[in-house]
């Protein structure tokens, strides 16, 4: 088996973008495409294991070295303080990190809120830094029904077209920080690794360059 | 003589790291007390992790496990020595990243203190570097030199963001180090920052590179003293791999010059960190010079591990 490059790609909707650019570039391997219950796929030709996994896990993989490089949301990143290198910004993926509520809630005249999240460290950090204190509750799926069920004050949440906010009659109060994907690396590998990694790095640069022209 | 197999592998490693440090006439530090609780959380910018477990003395005076070993060495100096070569083998108490949990630590370090020449500082990188060929064949040691970012920073007047500087240079972010240089810093000063963002060569092809990086005569004698510390560790024929990386996981207020990290393949995180710590030193005597180096053996899995 070649020594060649352990990538670590999220499963699912960010998971086919993040394909479709690493076909681009020629790191595709159609197997990995297939349906089929398989998270492991080894491209004999060139040496690279691609790991199929949670994209909220990616960059412990890529952390801990299980994979050498990686294709993270910088959601993820932030809220794991994760210990790697970030790369590039693919620009794909982009949605924003917001706190959330229902329109006539007075968001900023409140010193204290309770707040709903998948996001707690991101949220602790923000509302410090912002001089409000909060009661943290952590959720990990359908947050938007928190303040409408009294839960919460606010969420802290994902924000890609807003769709699903203005569904459940919430407004955004307060935009945290953009989001998109990242190209990221195990700091070790980086350096065993350097020229495939490097290589990576020029290829997502040029392709970009292509896209702008 | 005892048999070799009567010990674990981690004992013998162990011992071969104790025989370099000896060979190069370092002495046993041995730690036998513990400090005030207070004496950690006033010098808490130089501890890499900010938890420490203490305890009530009998007299109630709030004593604390050692979370580090560094600055009670330098604490109960005694400066009438000119030079002390100290290494240790102690336990510390600290919580690693990715446990919830304190874990007692068997540490490994090595300190050249007091009035030092260049000579003291590169035999350190020299030994650092011996120190990683004993636990892999295979290891790379990687350099940065701190002044160098400092001397940019107050040149380029962004003392103010340098926390959000140093932390670009830490996960090699170009985008946040764009982010960060936007309004703050002139198209001289944002080019050299992002040439050394990724600059990561062999020592000699690095020097060669930084000459260019950074053509200001101000920095003639950092790249002196990184040719000098090349020309070092190239007249001992050292096996180990060097780079040059300025993206070494460390901050600014410990290491004021020379810093290093150690890696090895199969250990996905640094195992050896250490650089020059001279103005930490220096409140205890002004005309000492420190540096050092910590070993962290609890990252190997020995049980992976041939005898």
């Amino acid at each position: 088996m070649k020594d060649g490059l352990k990538i670590a790609l999220p499963k699912g909707r960010l998971g086919n973008k993040v394909y479709a650019v690493l076909s681009k570039i020629g790191y595709g391997y159609d197997e990995i495409m297939a349906d089929s219950r398989k998270l492991v796929f080894y491209d004999e030709a060139k040496g690279n294991t691609y790991f199929l996994v949670k994209p909220s896990d990616v960059a412990t993989y890529v952390e801990y070295g299980a994979a050498d490089i990686g294709f993270v949301g910088k959601d993820i990143l932030l809220e794991n303080n994760s210990n790697v290198f970030e790369l590039y910004d693919l620009g794909i993926g982009k949605c924003r990190i917001c706190v959330a509520g229902e329109k006539d809630f007075p968001y900023h005249e409140k010193k204290h809120l309770k707040v709903a999240t998948i996001f707690p460290n991101i949220s602790r950090e923000y509302f410090l830094a912002s001089g409000k204190t909060i009661d943290l509750i952590t959720l990990h799926g359908s947050i938007e029904i928190a303040p409408l069920v009294n839960l919460s004050d606010v969420i802290v949440d994902i924000v890609e077209t807003g769709t699903t906010l203005r569904e459940n009659n919430l407004v955004v109060h307060k935009e945290i920080c953009p989001v998109s994907t990242r190209y990221i690396a195990n700091k070790v590998s980086y350096t065993y690794k350097n020229e495939e990694i490097r290589r990576i790095y020029d290829l997502l640069k040029n392709l970009e360059a292509e896209n702008n022209d | 003589m005892f048999k070799q197999e009567l010990f674990t592998k981690k004992e013998i490693l162990s011992f071969k790291l104790r025989e370099l440090f000896l060979s190069q006439g370092f002495s046993l530090y041995e730690m036998n007390t513990f400090e005030p609780y207070s004496f950690y959380l006033e010098n808490m910018d130089f501890l890499s992790s900010k938890d420490i477990l203490y305890f009530a003395d009998k007299d109630g005076t709030l004593m604390a496990l050692k979370p580090d070993i560094t600055l009670s060495i330098i604490k109960n100096l005694d400066t009438t020595v000119d030079k002390h070569k100290l290494y240790y083998s102690e336990n510390i108490y600290r919580v690693p990243r990715a446990s919830e949990k304190f874990q007692e630590i068997l540490q490994f370090g090595v300190e050249v203190i007091g009035r030092l020449s260049d000579e003291d500082m590169f035999n350190l990188i020299y030994l650092a570097a011996k120190s990683l060929l004993i636990i892999d064949d295979n290891p790379v040691l990687l350099i940065s030199d701190n002044s160098i970012y400092q001397k940019l920073i107050e040149q380029a007047g962004l003392s103010k963001i340098q926390d959000k500087i140093f932390t670009a240079f830490q996960n090699k972010n170009l985008l946040l180090l764009n982010e960060v240089l936007q309004d703050s810093a002139d198209e001289k000063y944002s080019a050299i920052f992002k040439a050394l963002l990724f600059l990561h060569l062999p020592l000699d092809l690095g020097i060669k590179e930084l000459e260019t990086i950074l053509a200001d005569e101000v920095f003639l004698e950092n790249i002196e003293y990184l040719r000098n510390l090349y020309n070092y560790l190239a007249s001992r024929d050292l096996q180990t791999k060097v780079f040059l990386d300025f993206s070494i996981p460390e901050g600014l207020k410990y290491y004021d010059k020379i810093s290093f990290t150690g890696i090895i393949p199969e250990v996905s995180s640094e195992i050896l960190k250490g650089g020059e710590y001279s103005n930490l030193v220096r409140s205890k005597e002004k005309s000492y010079q420190a540096s050092g180096f910590a070993i962290y053996l609890e990252k190997i899995d020995f049980n992976g591990r041939e005898q």
